[in-house]
């Protein structure tokens, strides 16, 4: 299963490949790593049909992750891939908005990678 | 030269003068019939403009009259004009402070930029059309100005005919740059600088000249006669003395005729040519006469019988020394307090002249010595009289000073309690910012600390097993981490520092200060803040920092607040642009919000730059966004006071300078700059 995790924080890709290390040796999951919303329209454009899971935060600088996820949604990428929104601005107004533009899923920073792992295997 | 010849030129044209005494008359007539309200204001304009500088007591009623049917239909601009018009002929009534009051009025009507749209009665005759509100701006710092004058605030009075000619030069008003250029130059001439009095001076003939508007260019030369006269250059003081009776007499301006008719008296006592004094001096009596009441100017009734004394007195004509000395002593009676000084000066000398003239005269005849001694006792009276009224007027300000210094205070108080709520505010905002923004680095060290207990326990299995090249791997990702947990926890630790650093009530302490670590804090801080107000908001933030810059002595917190307030408004202004950005044209590119704060360091100054791609400032609003409690959000969106506390902050807390550089719908940049 290929996941893209979309952040502005660059520590995020080492803090992901930590803590699902496991998952990348035994080849469950890949992961790739887009650091603006701008990167992640460009790989997805050019790698279609490939990840099938989106994370992405929403306060980012340019374009931000619910104008990404609109994006995503109303383009339909086939097949539509699951994306879950993950903020440390985890309110009510950043919640309904996301799920009205088509979130899959929402989480809040800190995340709880116990939670993600559990449900990313269930869509898997 | 050329000037000169000029004005010879304009004096030998046909004269107007006779066929314009029947305009009073035939307008009055016409006021008379008048039904209508804007009609009857045009009438009480023009007899304003006629008596004017011909009497002050009808030219007052006038401005009277214009004001109330100005006020009654609501035309503010012209409520203006006819409130400086009014202010005008109360400086020459003597009576200051009312003046102050109707240009103060004036003034708050004039600066309203909101009038700009309303439609309005005519103002001076000439039409213009530039911008109405600024030409009657200029207008009210010009007689204000005039007021200045009158009660010797120097500074106050070069200030504004300073703002009066710059207003005029902005607009294009020939006629209002010309008459700033002329008081100007007599500021000048009373505080010494004779030669930019000279200039001024000659700036206004040629401007006066330009525009055909020489009504008062008889004042220009008395201006320029007396300035000659400070040089010692009785000759050519002289020469433009004559050439301003003829050019006020040809205008039929009597203040300016007796501005001439007066100093050239004075060099005719000084050269004891008596008949020449006498008869200037006389002209100049029926010239104030006919003028009115003039109390308020330095050339009144008063001066102008005692010139006609000191004439009688060059002459020795006993009794006419004595008609005039009591006539002077009459007349002086309504000069303003600050005069006291020189009034009592005046009083001291001549008593003294009189009891030499009385040791002198003592073998005359009782009966004559007797008419000195109750022109004498007369004297005094009067002197009584004066000092009684100067007393009264005395108290009275005092008392005016009294209320004022309460609503002062009061104004003082409501000010400080707005600053604090500003501050409140944007504290508020930055705290909502801040509980969020934490949360980033938290995710960092709450994930990693987890990360490291697994990649432990790992190591130990690995050593357990004895692959110790896998251990030292692990190790390795094991210190990484914990550089990374460090990192995020200090990162935490100054967001948290510098929300209390920010709502801690500043002592105003200095201490040496890394401007760009402060910078690079209050961009964080204005950017979450914003972000947890408006969840939609985003925008590029750069950074761009001199490393070279050395620590500087401010007062952390209080710069912080400037630079934040700056900030949250440039993110306003993007964000403002972003809304009402159309959307781009095909393959066009969208509107990127983009707020940028830069140091650098120049001689012996740091700058600060705060730069946003947002809509900039208006030209119309650039010289008002630093006072307070202007604003251009919506209501109950901005108290107003952002900026003028920066201002205060930077300029007077640390003498420094806030200046703005701006593109309407293009940028706007706020530079900050700071002595090292």
């Amino acid at each position: 299963m290929k996941i893209l995790v979309v952040d502005d924080e660059h520590d995020v890709q080492v803090l992901f490949e930590q803590r699902f290390r496991k998952e990348i040796r035994d080849k469950e999951m890949e992961f790739v790593f887009a650091f603006s919303g701008e990167e992640a329209l460009i790989y997805l454009n050019q790698n279609q049909h490939e990840a099938v899971l989106i994370l992405s935060d929403i306060n980012m600088p340019g374009m931000s992750g619910l104008e990404l996820l609109r994006h995503i949604k109303e383009k339909h990428h086939e097949p539509p891939p699951v994306v879950m929104m993950i903020t440390a601005y985890g309110d009510k107004e950043n919640y309904d908005t996301a799920m009205r533009l088509g979130a899959d899923d929402f989480l809040a920073k800190p995340l709880e990678f116990n939670v993600l792992k559990e449900k990313l295997k269930a869509i898997k | 030269m050329k000037a000169i010849l000029k004005i010879v030129f304009l004096l030998s044209l046909p004269l107007f003068s006779n066929a314009q005494q029947s305009i009073p008359d035939s307008l009055r007539r016409e006021l008379v019939m008048a039904t209508d309200d804007s009609v009857r204001y045009t009438i009480c304009r023009k007899l304003y403009d006629h008596y004017e500088e011909t009497n002050k007591d009808s030219a007052f009623s006038y401005a009277e009259k214009t004001e109330q049917l100005a006020s009654r239909h609501d035309k503010k601009l012209a409520v203006v004009h006819a409130l400086d018009d009014k202010g005008y002929q109360l400086i020459g009534l003597g009576r200051y402070a009312e003046s102050l009051q109707c240009l103060l009025q004036a003034f708050a009507i004039a600066e309203n930029p909101k009038i700009e749209t309303k439609e309005n009665w005519p103002l001076f005759f000439a039409s213009f059309a530039g911008n109405a509100r600024l030409l009657m701006l200029s207008y009210t710092h010009h007689i204000f100005g005039l007021l200045m004058w009158q009660t010797e605030n120097r500074e106050q009075e070069i200030f504004h005919f300073r703002e009066a000619r710059r207003i005029a030069t902005e607009i294009g008003h020939t006629v209002r740059q010309m008459m700033a250029d002329m008081n100007l130059g007599r500021s000048f001439m009373t505080i010494d600088l004779l030669d930019s009095a000279l200039n001024c001076e000659k700036e206004a003939e040629r401007l006066a000249l330009q525009s055909g508007f020489i009504k008062y260019l008889g004042q220009v030369y008395s201006t320029t006669g007396n300035t000659y006269l400070k040089k010692n250059d009785t000759a050519q003081a002289k020469k433009y003395y004559y050439l301003g009776i003829q050019m006020a007499q040809d205008q039929n301006n009597l203040s300016s005729l007796s501005g001439n008719y007066y100093p050239l008296t004075k060099i005719f006592l000084a050269e004891r040519l008596m008949d020449s004094a006498l008869m200037y001096a006389k002209k100049n009596l029926e010239t104030i006469q006919q003028l009115g009441s003039v109390t308020g100017y330095f050339v009144n009734l008063g001066t102008v019988y005692e010139n006609i004394y000191l004439g009688y007195q060059l002459k020795g004509q006993q009794d006419s020394i004595f008609k005039y000395l009591q006539l002077t002593l009459v007349n002086k009676d309504s000069i303003y307090k600050i005069r006291i000084k020189s009034l009592t000066e005046f009083q001291n000398l001549t008593f003294k002249e009189q009891l030499r003239l009385q040791n002198l005269e003592k073998e005359k005849s009782l009966y004559q010595s007797r008419v000195k001694m109750y022109g004498l006792i007369a004297g005094v009276g009067i002197f009584l009289l004066i000092a009684l009224i100067l007393y009264r007027n005395t108290r009275r300000q005092r008392k005016t000073n009294k209320e004022l210094e309460t609503s002062l205070a009061d104004l003082k108080a409501t000010q400080s309690q707005l600053v604090q709520s500003e501050k409140m505010a944007s504290l508020g905002e930055l705290t909502a910012g801040i509980a969020h923004e934490i949360q980033n680095p938290l995710n960092f060290v709450n994930n990693f600390s987890e990360v490291n207990t697994e990649l432990i326990d790992e190591m130990l299995e690995q050593l357990a097993i004895d692959n110790k090249q896998q251990a030292i791997e692990i190790a390795n990702d094991i210190k990484e981490n914990e550089h990374k947990i460090n990192h995020h926890g200090k990162r935490a630790d100054s967001i948290v520092k510098g929300m209390l650093q920010h709502s801690r009530n500043s002592s105003g302490q200095k201490e040496p200060t890394d401007i760009n670590v402060l910078a690079d804090e209050c961009m964080r801080l204005s950017y979450h803040g914003l972000r947890a107000k408006d969840k939609s908001f985003n925008a590029k933030t750069e950074t761009d920092f001199d490393n070279n810059l050395p620590k500087i002595n401010i007062a952390p917190q209080d710069i912080g607040r400037v630079i934040i307030n700056l900030l949250t408004n440039a993110f306003y202004s993007v964000m403002q642009k972003k809304k009402t950005a159309p959307p781009p044209p095909e393959g066009g590119i969208q509107y990127e919000p983009s707020v940028s704060v830069s140091t650098q360091k120049l001689e012996n100054k740091v700058v600060i730059k705060i730069r946003d791609n947002g809509n900039g400032v208006p030209q119309k609003v650039m010289d008002k966004i630093f006072q307070p409690f202007f604003t251009t959000k919506p209501v109950g969106e901005g108290t107003g006071l952002g900026l003028s506390m920066s201002y205060e902050i930077i300029k007077k807390g640390h003498g420094g300078e806030l200046k703005v550089e701006t593109k309407e719908g293009e940028f706007a940049e706020f530079i900050i700059i700071l002595p090292v």
